[in-house]
């Protein structure tokens, strides 16, 4: 009986197999083929022409419902069929959207990962772009005069298939580090400028009672964050020559280096676990998340000495005007040298369009528009009229917020913001009136930049090949987990000149070689693109 | 018997046409896991590759710790967790204060509805080093902090103890229904002899509760290799990992940068024959040494 | 007679019980006590560990943010009225399929359950279901969110097992032998007699229900066929996912703080409803369900 049953199941499921097609489902589009597309000038077409775009958005608006597209559909005669999703779950949807029914478009920051766009292209799915854009993208074209732009863009099969969202309002340093100068004030301390100093300092910021509760054991001489770029130790590792950053990957005379497997490296995990040793840093530096992080900092006991942050507003909140910003910390050569974020884009694949898509052309004018620097900022900054003002010597101010909205929501019920792309290029944002967020990444950013790494130092963001991208998932996510986990058991409980033979050697053993020598021949492929 | 059989069969019409449509009509994606899956071509349009994404997943560096972390995180989960429940039920349904009882019952299996990141939230919270509550709970009778977090050796148990906390009152409630279904002339033929309640539990609730606890635990087998990916993920961090990377966060991991569904679907298909081995054989088991078993 | 020692031995099981039990109560009920205070709490101080036995920075902010989500009330309709025909959909099913299952002269009793079983192991994934979704028409429509999860094998087996064990084989045979079918058996005898796992049943297939936002995720794409959770989900941004800032540092630092603001509110707000209905229940599992059946 039990055999029958067996066989019985088997037949069925052969019997299905054969039974369902399990092909792509490709319904057609409603859009109509070769409509006539106006060039230059609005309308786009001269009667409405429908596309449909899968976008998301993380603020959870349905974008027909905003002002920026309506706007942008009266004059343009383009109608989009918006296919919203929320972030959440979109890693899923994204895979059924491809496998079942392609819109015209795929649209937003970061809607489709580097992966993504090589593979569903290396697949047909997706179209080659750099032709329409001659063609019917005026503003695209001006981005791509940019050589870095255009090669961070540029597939390894020499097409470009995706545009990026980008802004160079963007900060050159994401992580700064500050130090609480009231407390140095109270001590009638100098600020610190070698390691030797830092670790005075943190200890007397230790031993005594410095928020005057009356205990001496609440302090935290200094925090972090270890795995995120913003919050971590990367930069404070210069000190002793050379960067870490949270990929490990650097690049000196051309070669890319795994900074993981380093002398100054391993120097560095000796000194802050003497600092950890000596109860100098925040025990939860590995444990905590950052919203417990950020508490810490922002705590109205005041307890936290120094920390790693993006900026004194988003971090310690009403504690701001207690903390200055530090400059890298001398170690034995003198050296001070800082991470430089060089890349503007945010995301490589906000847009992208598909195989079914019947009139790229028009598809490719509408989306240019999000490229004019005037609307690329509205976007970014809010509309006209509802963040921003242009006043009379033409530059853009910021106007009032309305009681019981926030900066972003002011932003995001009207235009799609974050959700979006385009391109905020300098040549609009310096006509911005920053607002104080805005001005304090300027100020950080003029004091850190005498200590910033040179571009070429830094590892670009280049796109792998389908290949290459199978290879490096396995071997990443196995070297990168053993990484974390010897670094952070290091701190905490030393060992490290016991173990760092054995931990190079399993390195080895876990293919680390061929995993650099993918992103070796990643980067000659990106010079020479 | 035949003749009678046949209104058995229209009864169970309705629940096989569910099976055949919702669940045999898509198997034919079971493929996937043997193929390159190519979004363009479709599953049966794409290529076979044999057994090539399993070979990848065991010629991982990290198979044998993966395949320890999740057996034995799996294990101490079903040793640990599965008797609470029964005792909880065996408890409740000895109390007489039916207020009293209503009310436990009621409180215990509300920590079920907690989301899972509220849960690693507070567990977060109530475990810190700096000032959480067990922490200063345990200085206060004199005792050393511990660094709960950051120490694999702790990632079991706290992982093993919350999922009781969160869990146990939710499961008892089946055993409550089997304690339910006992006849009441037992436990009053029980009394007449004298016993008194240990020896009621022994020889009434047990044996009455027991077809369902053997076959409750015959389930959690047949679903040993099934963890959760979002609690270990979120109680992972870098200090505990080489006890917390279990498969599903080690997929999600490794998806994050190359999203394969071949590659999850393979190793998906090795952890459900994983769990039908198990499952068949602890069947036997039961079968051969109680009378109660799943078929 | 009643023995005194045993007596003794009694009082002592007791007091012992209702102890544990009470300590049990406590351990849970704390945690959930400081959910609720935390829903009223400032973000910063739950986090700093402050909150022990009373909100921080009191504030109804969280509430106010859940409940100005205009789709909210159209998600808790929707969820309701899954809940309400999915469950009654699931008990129908399940009973349908137990029945027969538990009878142990039935013919096809281990071809079907190993026919439902095999399910549970080899599934053809989300992109066939996917894409018979669509070919059925049941995208994107109420019908997906009811007959997509119609049976669990789980507690087909579970309700097969009770029935197995709680319907004395006695009253089977004193039914037939007055010429009762197998129908009217079912109907009239075995479903009455089975209140405590319909009560389980409604209690497991009604809280899948309710939590249920997977489905509605992939199958949904109306927004006014939401189901609760995924809107509550789409009111709370996941931390986890934002390991790489994009794009505005400072937005992405305000929603966080956005969610962890209603993170706590958000599971009174879905999780009431549910605890309101659980004492409903109970009393199906209440002691003596079977009393009078065999002597009758």
């Amino acid at each position: 009986m039990r055999r029958v049953g067996i066989v019985c199941m088997c037949l069925l499921c052969i019997a299905t197999g054969v039974f369902a097609q399990g092909s792509k489902e490709s319904t057609g589009q409603t859009t109509a083929a070769a409509i006539a597309v106006n060039r230059t000038g609005m309308p786009i077409t001269n009667e409405v022409t429908t596309f449909e775009l899968a976008a998301k958005s993380r603020h959870n608006k349905n974008f027909a419902n905003l002002e920026f597209f309506q706007n942008l559909e009266k004059e343009t005669n383009i109608h989009i069929e918006w296919n919203m999703s929320s972030e959440d779950g979109w890693r899923e949807k994204k895979g059924l959207i491809f496998a079942g029914d392609l819109p015209d478009a795929f649209y937003g920051q970061g809607i489709l990962t580097d992966i993504d766009v090589i593979k569903y292209a290396s697949q047909g799915l997706l179209i080659p772009l750099e032709d329409l854009i001659d063609e019917y993208a005026p503003n695209v074209k001006k981005l791509l005069e940019n050589e870095s732009y255009r090669k961070l863009l540029t597939a390894p099969d020499g097409h470009i298939y995706a545009l990026p969202s980008l802004t160079e309002l963007s900060p050159v340093t994401h992580d700064k580090l500050f130090i609480n100068k009231t407390w140095l004030d109270k001590l009638g301390l100098g600020i610190p400028t070698t390691l030797a100093e830092f670790e005075a300092v943190l200890t007397a910021f230790k031993n005594n009672d410095m928020n005057g509760n009356g205990r001496t054991d609440d302090e935290i001489p200094f925090s972090f964050l270890y795995n995120r770029k913003e919050n971590g130790l990367f930069s404070l590792f210069g000190s002793f020559g050379q960067l870490d950053r949270l990929n490990h990957l650097i690049v000196k005379d051309n070669k890319v280096i795994y900074t993981a497997v380093t002398e100054p490296y391993k120097q560095a995990i000796q000194y802050f676990h003497e600092l950890y040793k000596k109860g100098l840093i925040d025990k939860e530096g590995f444990t905590h998340d950052f919203n417990v992080y950020i508490a810490k900092v922002k705590s109205p006991e005041k307890i936290v000495g120094s920390f790693v942050g993006w900026s004194l507003s988003s971090a310690a909140g009403a504690n701001k005007p207690d903390y200055v910003a530090l400059a890298p910390l001398k170690g034995a050569d003198g050296k001070q040298i800082w991470n430089t974020y060089t890349s503007y884009i945010n995301a490589k694949g906000s847009f992208a369009i598909t195989n079914d898509c019947k009139n790229p052309e028009a598809l490719m004018r509408w989306v240019d528009l999000h490229f004019v620097p005037e609307t690329a900022l509205q976007i970014d900054q809010g509309l006209l009229g509802r963040t921003l003002t242009i006043n009379a010597e033409g530059r853009y101010d910021y106007l009032p917020i309305p009681a019981g909205k926030s900066f972003t929501e002011m932003i995001h019920d009207y235009s799609p913001g974050v959700n979006s792309l385009g391109a905020v290029t300098m040549e609009i944002a310096s006509k911005l009136n920053l607002n104080a967020n805005l001005q304090e990444r300027v100020e950080l950013d003029a004091f850190f930049a005498p200590y910033n790494v040179p571009a070429d130092q830094v590892y670009p963001e280049v796109y792998f090949t389908v290949d290459e991208v199978e290879q490096i998932a396995v071997l990443e996510t196995d070297i990168t987990a053993y990484v974390a986990q010897n670094y952070a058991n290091w701190i905490v409980n030393g060992g490290i000149e016991r173990d760092w033979d054995g931990y190079l050697k399993r390195l080895q053993q876990m293919g680390l070689d061929r995993y650099l020598k993918i992103y070796a021949d990643a980067y000659q492929r990106y010079l020479s693109l | 018997m035949w003749i009678r059989d046949w209104q058995l069969l229209v009864l169970c019409l309705l629940p096989i046409t569910y099976y055949l449509i919702f669940h045999y009509l898509p198997m034919y994606g079971v493929q996937i896991a043997f193929k390159n899956y190519i979004a363009a071509r479709g599953i049966t349009g794409s290529p076979w590759v044999g057994f090539k994404q399993f070979e990848r997943f065991f010629n991982s560096y990290q198979f044998w710790p993966l395949i320890k972390n999740t057996l034995s995180l799996s294990l101490s989960q079903l040793i640990f967790g599965f008797p609470v429940p029964i005792f909880l039920a065996i408890m409740l349904n000895q109390l007489k204060h039916y207020k009293f009882k209503k009310f436990i019952q009621t409180v215990t299996y509300c920590p079920h509805f907690i989301s899972i990141i509220v849960m690693t939230g507070m567990l977060y919270i109530f475990l810190s080093p700096r000032n959480g509550l067990v922490n200063l709970v345990m200085k206060a009778l004199g005792n050393e902090t511990i660094f709960f977090l950051g120490d694999p050796a702790w990632f079991r148990p706290i992982f093993v103890l919350s999922g009781i906390w969160q869990n146990a009152g939710w499961n008892a409630i089946i055993y409550i229904a089997a304690l339910a279904a006992i006849s009441p002339d037992l436990y009053e033929a029980a009394q007449i002899d004298g016993a008194n309640k240990f020896q009621i539990i022994r020889h009434i609730d047990i044996p009455g509760i027991l077809p369902t606890a053997i076959m409750m635990f015959i389930l959690e087998i047949g679903k040993i290799m099934n963890i959760g990916f979002q609690k270990a993920y979120l109680m992972q961090n870098g200090l505990n990992i080489s006890a917390s990377e279990i498969i599903p966060t080690y997929i999600y991991k490794v998806g994050l940068i190359d999203a394969q569904f071949s590659y999850s679907a393979a190793i998906g298909l090795f952890n459900n024959i994983i769990n039908i081995i198990l499952l068949v054989s602890v069947n036997r088991l039961a079968q051969k040494t109680s009378e109660h078993s799943l078929w | 007679m009643h023995n005194p020692l045993s007596r003794h031995a009694d009082t002592i099981f007791d007091t012992a019980n209702t102890i544990l039990l009470a300590l049990v109560a406590l351990l849970v009920l704390y945690p959930l006590y400081f959910i609720i205070i935390a829903s009223f709490s400032e973000p910063d101080a739950i986090n700093t560990g402050k909150v022990l036995l009373f909100p921080v920075g009191f504030n109804t902010t969280g509430y106010e943010r859940i409940f100005s989500e205009q789709s909210i009330w159209t998600a808790y309709r929707n969820t309701i009225l899954y809940t309400a025909f999915g469950t009654f959909i699931n008990i129908m099913l399940t009973m349908f399929f137990a029945y027969p299952l538990s009878r142990k002269e039935f013919f096809a009793r281990k071809f079907l359950t190993f026919f439902m079983m095999f399910t549970m192991y080899f599934s053809g994934g989300l992109i066939p279901t996917y894409l018979l979704m669509r070919t059925l028409g049941l995208y994107n429509t109420p019908f997906v969110m009811v007959l997509l999860p119609a049976l669990n094998v789980f507690n087909v087996i579970i309700a097969k097992t009770n029935i197995k064990n709680s319907i004395p084989e006695e009253l089977y045979e004193a039914a037939s032998i007055d010429g009762c079918s197998h129908f009217t058996f079912f109907f009239k005898v075995v479903f009455p007699l089975s209140q405590t796992i319909i009560a389980v049943l409604i209690l497991y297939y009604g809280v899948a229900h309710w939590n249920e936002f997977m489905n509605g995720l992939i199958y949904l794409k109306d927004e006014s066929l939401y189901p609760l959770q995924l809107v509550l989900r789409g009111i709370l941004i996941q931390n986890q996912a934002s390991a790489d800032m994009m794009g505005d540092v400072e937005s992405l630092l305000e929603q966080q703080r956005a969610a962890e603001l209603i993170k706590y509110g958000l599971i009174i707000v879905s999780t009431l409803p549910v605890l309101v209905v659980y004492p409903f229940l109970q009393k199906y599992f209440a002691k003596g369900v079977m009393m009078g059946s065999v002597k009758g």
